[in-house]
């Protein structure tokens, strides 16, 4: 998928830069330090969000280790035990999570841009060389797995209003239910 | 497919040569598509000023006509997604008046790199080829490669009229436009009109320049093929198996053409200019994906469900929002006398699916990301349309797999 957000953020942060700030009234002060923050702001997210994934996964972490820290104190000063029980249930929880939570978005997003290059390879050869009949096989398969992408690719830029009254669009949290990684 | 070491941002000139290895096409598109990936690595756009762009084109005109003319009332025009518009009042000695006068111009620039990579060459030979043929603004003087301006431009003459009407609205770029009920039929048939114009058009007897007459029509199509499996295999940011199939499949199925045309390659609403309140067309613009191919390539890009729209009765499809569907077609095989093939119209329709996707998702996700264009925000948005887009390109090859 191609419109990623860092994508969209980074080039509305130019048109602050390069058209909107400079088109603004230097005598609007309340625009001119609005316009400011907004390009600061969209700046932050772009800088921020490949991180922000992981910053919270290490937060985690480190409240996990901190709280089993913690409950052992509590454990043998005999104190707050009923403050110490959902400690311990809710780190629980948070080590579950932490032992799905392995691979980095960047990965991901790596991988699959890999692999569809390496399919795309295998597609070309395929149309190239094949038979009607197996070309019509390789055309089944490609066309059925991109019924299924595109149905989310469209939900993504729904928003955008490309395709007036969405016919066809599926709500994307549904579509992206069926795949729920762990 | 490209090699897996090949870093599209920063092109090794092996891999520039791989791609002209791989997908031969017309040598003028050939040399922009190389000057496109050897200056990919370089700087972004970074924003020209008006002043900077006024002596850029007298730098222009100087080389062209020498000292005696003067740039006033040089203002920014607005419009497009691809290039930048400057319009400018010349005063100067126009050769074919023979006498002192001022010429409202248009200096039409690319910037670092364009959602779509065109060469000015071409617009300029194919307005001057089909002056008088079809309406087309004046054109002047071009910089095929940033001589003298900070990328390649053309100078026009400025053209009298609007792109849509003025109680009207449309998305961004044009596409889509809303036409009022009593403008669509005087439009309408002009469209229908100029398309039969232009692919009768005698291009073997007439001087196109830069744009090459293909031996065939098979050459012609296959020259059309590499080209935009080059533009996609350049700049895709990641690869779409369904353009793989796509291609695929056009390679296996070219269709024979009984005639070759001068055709525009984005011949649609939006593109042209009318005066208002008569709605006479007075100019067809951006001729820059002008080439010779077969007319189904035209006419199945302008009728596209994108560039029209259904009638007030929900069912009739409007081209361009303008004329019913049969009836644009019917119009078009009366005025040239030369027979649609639904086949055609049907291989000419996934052509330009790819091309579309091509642009939007390949080569406009890849300069948006580059910060190449001057308008990277937009750039970026149109990506969006890529989806609806590659849905219909899934239908069309579930239609003749």
């Amino acid at each position: 998928m191609e419109l990623r957000p860092d994508l969209l953020l980074r080039a509305a942060a130019k048109a602050m830069t390069d058209v909107v700030l400079p088109a603004l009234d230097t005598d609007n002060k309340l625009a001119q330090e609005q316009g400011q923050l907004v390009l600061a702001s969209l700046n932050f997210v772009v800088q921020r969000i490949p991180q922000l994934y992981r910053f919270d996964c290490d937060e985690l972490a480190r409240s996990v280790e901190f709280a089993a820290k913690l409950g052992k104190i509590a454990a043998t000063a005999g104190a707050a035990a009923e403050f110490a029980q959902p400690v311990a249930l809710t780190m629980a929880n948070g080590t579950e999570l932490l032992a799905r939570a392995r691979a980095n978005p960047a990965e991901i997003e790596a991988a699959n841009r890999d692999l569809r290059e390496k399919i795309g390879a295998l597609v070309a050869a395929l149309c190239a060389e094949a038979s009607a009949e197996l070309l019509s096989q390789v055309g089944r398969a490609v066309t059925e797995n991109a019924a299924e992408q595109l149905l989310r690719d469209r939900s993504w830029v729904a928003p955008q209003g490309w395709e007036p009254g969405g016919a066809g669009l599926v709500d994307l949290d549904e579509l992206l239910a069926e795949h729920r990684p762990g | 497919m490209p090699s897996q070491a090949a870093d599209k941002n920063r092109p090794s000139p092996e891999w520039i040569a791989e791609m002209r290895r791989r997908f031969p096409c017309e040598p003028e598109m050939d040399r922009v598509l190389v000057r496109k990936l050897e200056q990919r690595g370089g700087p972004g756009y970074s924003p020209v000023s008006l002043d900077a762009l006024k002596t850029g084109t007298e730098a222009l005109i100087r080389a062209r006509i020498g000292e005696d003319f003067t740039i006033t009332n040089a203002r920014w025009l607005s419009g497009g997604a691809s290039k930048l518009q400057m319009v400018f009042d010349l005063e100067w000695v126009d050769p074919a008046l023979g006498s002192r006068t001022t010429t409202r111009m248009v200096m039409r620039m690319q910037p670092a790199e364009s959602i779509s990579e065109t060469s000015r060459a071409i617009e300029f030979h194919a307005i001057r080829a089909l002056a008088g043929h079809i309406a087309v603004p004046p054109t002047y003087w071009f910089d095929a490669d940033g001589s003298f301006l900070p990328y390649p431009a053309t100078v026009y003459g400025f053209a009298e009229g609007v792109a849509k009407p003025t109680a009207t609205s449309s998305k961004v770029s044009g596409v889509g436009t809303w036409i009022p009920p009593e403008v669509r039929a005087t439009l309408g048939h002009q469209l229908v009109r100029d398309m039969a114009r232009l692919h009768t058009f005698d291009w073997a007897g007439a001087d196109l320049g830069v744009i090459d007459k293909p031996p065939s029509g098979p050459q012609a199509l296959e020259w059309q093929l590499n080209h935009w499996e080059r533009v996609w295999t350049e700049d895709a940011v990641e690869e779409i198996p369904l353009m793989r199939l796509a291609m695929g499949w056009m390679r296996q199925n070219i269709p024979d053409c009984d005639q070759l045309s001068l055709v525009h390659g984005d011949f649609r609403v939006g593109n042209f200019l009318f005066t208002e309140p008569d709605f006479r067309i007075s100019a067809w613009l951006d001729w820059e994906y002008a080439h010779i191919s077969d007319r189904h390539e035209d006419l199945a890009w302008t009728i596209k469900t994108v560039f029209g729209g259904l009638a007030e009765d929900g069912e009739t499809f409007l081209v361009g929002g303008l004329i019913p569907r049969a009836e644009f077609l019917a119009g078009y095989e009366a005025a040239t006398g030369l027979p649609i093939d639904q086949d055609k119209l049907r291989y000419w329709d996934i052509f330009n699916s790819f091309k579309s996707i091509a642009i939007v998702l390949g080569t406009g996700v890849r300069v948006s990301s580059l910060g190449k264009t001057h308008q990277d925000v937009l750039v970026a948005w149109l990506a969006g349309i890529g989806y609806p887009l590659l849905e219909d390109l899934r239908q069309q090859l579930e239609g003749v797999l």
